[in-house]
């Protein structure tokens, strides 16, 4: 897990697989890393290699906890799994406006 | 997870990977059904998911590509046929070794590793790279036109927390609902996401409302989440106009109860330690005991209210122990599925197109029987695909279909089971049999024997015709193993050739193991129960042999010599013989002998208790029962008591030949 600060918003990235076997490792680093952040979250998932039901939760966690304090989280660059599983359940988690500026 | 579940997933697996196995050799003969895909499908998405809780990467890896092909064939983007069926068959070899390797403690094996993956090159070579994609379903699509009379449902889907952790991924049924129709809105539901202390990550918090239109049925629409039914609570309901709200409702409230019928039928069978079972018609043994005294306790009496009352309890507890002993009855049908697979893999290798069809699977018997049988039948099976069956060539010379049949059956008659291997092969060979036992010096002319008793002497041990030697059968080795295997189970084998139209074997089985017919007598004050298929005739003792005791050991029955024992001498029974004894003649084990008791007593059905350990050593008896009266019989060994008397007696009985009949 990386993370940038670029002005307010704060960039994190999660790589590799999202699911069941790797569900809780990955949700304390990502919870940890959300709640550090003081202003809105990308959330950059480029490359996340698999992503289940579990990954999912994962990410409507992280933009409840964020949503919490007033502000939002965004998906980036979801990959091909990522976005599959987002069309298929209609989450909008990502931006359109950031992604017709990249 | 506890290590302790391990040996649980290790049975579950290898039953499910025997469903498999049916369902993969039903779809390699051309019946591909979506029944049989799904219940492929089911074993590996099973085995897959029960692996992940064990942390047995090795197995969800592979078990994962297969399932991801076996998804595509049940989406129907990829078809199933004879060569893919082929390669999953050997795919679900391949994960039987590695549970058997988990099984054996062996947690990785290298070269299990390295079939497994040249396994999954030919499977992806074959269903043409792994399945990633699947068709995604745009939510606002509109839905296409000329789709036959397409209905809007309403599904809601709330899965359980333990989804996940059972191994399902709810996403895996909502795409598999893209297949079935078109998903016009989905909302994913989330209230349920607790606050983030109390999340769980493992846990599942998610449910679905979808409307779909779909011109499936209601039943297809509920199937597609039949693997979570348990895991779920789903409601499925067309979607209708404002008339008929009402009808809506109450469908609404049968669609409920529908859903929980199919999950109840779902888990109506049930896993027992097959100990407690024996310890519970062991108690209902004593049950019956009890239940005799308190009968006669009751007619002393004198009370008929009491009377009454105790004969309805003894029916009762005779209904019980009838019920308790068909808790071990299983159908055999599981068991003979297994031979197809043999029969596919045998005759492969042989170079034979055999086909095996099954009869009768629905019989029931004891389940030690059926494990006990397994051995034989495998045998008999092998025997007929090897010796029985005619190449093919051979078979189109002689007007044969050159497909040949081999068929397993099993039906009950008259209190026993009988198991049927059939060929429709060559037949077996009279005169080459014969000619054999000659050379064997096992008879010394064969003009004199019945077809019946010809083809019986391949039961004897060493005996084999046939020219050519496979490594498969044909050794001498086999059929007088069989034979052995079933006389244990106290069972017959016989057997039924015609030169040229094929050769059927019939295995006669007691239905169980724990009841035996038998032939209750008296000796003194005890009674003894012989089994009654051993039982050939009862000949009353004359008295010009009551008086020879001691020198003259047998009678002249009808010509032939008789050897017999005295029952009262055996077990030192200490009372006199009464005035007039009888003769029970047995046959065993091709022997004729007689037991000298004092009184026939008729036929009763006898349930057996085993002896404890403290008499295991006494040769003669196999067992006791408990009559009715709350006495005990004690159960004769037939087998070994003939041993025990035939050793002890030989110098008496001089002609042995006479023994052997």
């Amino acid at each position: 897990m990386d993370q940038d600060q670029k002005l307010s918003m704060s960039e994190l990235r999660v790589d590799g697989d999202m699911t069941i076997y790797r569900a809780t490792e990955v949700a304390q680093t990502l919870f940890d890393a959300v709640r550090a952040q003081p202003g809105d979250v990308s959330l950059d998932m480029s490359d996340v290699t698999e992503f289940d039901t579990a990954g999912l939760q994962l990410v409507l966690m992280a933009r409840r906890m964020v949503e919490a304090n007033g502000h939002h989280l965004e998906v980036a660059q979801p990959s091909e799994c990522v976005l599959e599983v987002l069309k298929l359940c209609n989450v909008a988690l990502n931006n359109s406006e950031a992604q017709a500026a990249s | 997870m506890t290590d302790a579940a391990l040996p649980t997933f290790i049975a579950e697996s290898r039953e499910l990977l025997r469903e498999m196995e049916a369902a993969l050799l039903e779809c390699e003969q051309g019946e591909t059904g979506a029944e049989a895909v799904n219940s492929i499908f089911r074993a590996a998405h099973t085995i897959k998911g029960s692996s992940g809780l064990f942390g047995l990467d090795g197995i969800v890896a592979f078990t994962h590509v297969v399932e991801s092909v076996l998804d595509r064939v049940r989406a129907n983007t990829l078809q199933m046929d004879r060569a893919l069926a082929a390669i999953l068959l050997e795919c679900r070899d391949h994960i039987e070794h590695l549970v058997d390797a988990v099984a054996d403690g062996k947690a990785d094996d290298v070269q299990l590793a390295t079939k497994g993956e040249s396994l999954l090159q030919k499977l992806s070579a074959r269903a043409g790279g792994p399945a990633s994609t699947h068709a995604t379903a745009s939510s606002a699509a509109v839905p296409a036109a000329g789709q036959g009379p397409e209905g809007r449902w309403q599904i809601t889907v709330q899965f359980h927390t333990e989804v996940l952790r059972n191994g399902m991924d709810p996403l895996s049924f909502i795409r598999y609902l893209t297949t079935l129709g078109e998903i016009v809105e989905l909302k994913l539901l989330t209230e349920r996401l607790p606050a983030a202390e109390e999340f769980d990550a493992e846990a599942c918090y998610l449910g679905f409302e979808i409307e779909l239109a779909s011109s499936e049925t209601q039943q297809r629409i509920e199937g597609a989440f039949e693997f979570v039914r348990d895991d779920c609570t789903l409601l499925v309901r067309r979607k209708a106009s404002a008339a008929s709200e009402s009808v809506a409702e109450k469908r609404e409230s049968s669609d409920i109860k529908e859903t929980k019928a199919a999950k109840n039928s779902d888990s109506r069978s049930l896993r027992v330690d097959g100990d407690k079972l024996d310890a519970l018609i062991d108690l209902i043994g004593e049950l019956v005991t009890a239940g005799a005294t308190t009968t006669i306790t009751a007619r002393k009496a004198g009370l008929s209210e009491l009377n009454e009352s105790t004969l309805r309890l003894a029916r009762l507890v005779e209904e019980v122990r009838d019920q308790a002993l068909k808790l071990r009855m299983v159908q055999i049908g599981p068991t003979f599925s297994r031979f197809q697979r043999i029969v596919r893999d045998v005759a492969r290798e042989i170079g034979k197109e055999i086909r095996l069809e099954i009869g009768g699977a629905e019989t029931e018997l004891d389940k030690t029987l059926i494990e006990s049988i397994t051995d034989p039948l495998t045998h008999l099976v092998r025997n007929a695909i090897d010796h029985g069956i005619e190449t093919a060539e051979v078979r189109r010379n002689r007007g044969k279909n050159v497909e040949g049949v081999v068929r397993l059956d099993a039906y009950h008659d008259s209190g026993s089971v009988v198991i049927e291997v059939a060929d429709d092969g060559g037949g077996l060979k009279r005169e080459r049999i014969v000619a054999k036992a000659i050379e064997r010096g096992l008879i010394t002319d064969g003009s004199s024997l019945t077809d019946g008793e010809a083809f019986a002497l391949i039961f004897e041990p060493g005996f084999s015709t046939a020219e050519q030697v496979t490594n498969l059968s044909g050794r001498g080795v086999g059929m007088d193993v069989v034979k052995r295997n079933v006389n244990a189970l106290r069972g017959t084998v016989e057997l039924d050739s015609k030169e040229g139209q094929g050769t059927t074997v019939r295995i006669r089985l007691p239905l169980t193991l724990a009841i035996i017919d038998g032939f209750l007598v008296g000796v003194g004050g005890s009674s003894f129960v012989i089994p009654l298929e051993l039982v050939e005739e009862c000949v009353e003792l004359g008295d010009e042999h009551r008086a020879a005791d001691g020198d003259q050991r047998y009678i002249n029955l009808r010509g032939q010599v008789l050897p017999f024992v005295r029952l009262r001498e055996m077990f030192s029974i200490r009372s006199s013989a009464s005035r007039r004894e009888s003769i029970v003649v047995i046959r065993s084990g091709g022997k004729r002998i007689g037991i000298v008791v004092d009184d026939l007593l008729g036929e009763m059905q006898a349930v057996i208790k085993p002896l404890s350990r403290l008499f295991s050593r006494i040769r003669g008896i196999g067992g006791s029962t408990i009559l009715g009266t709350g006495q005990l019989a004690l159960i004769l060994d037939v087998p070994s008591l003939l041993d025990l008397c035939l050793n002890t007696r030989q110098v008496h009985v001089a002609p042995r030949r006479a023994l052997t009949d």
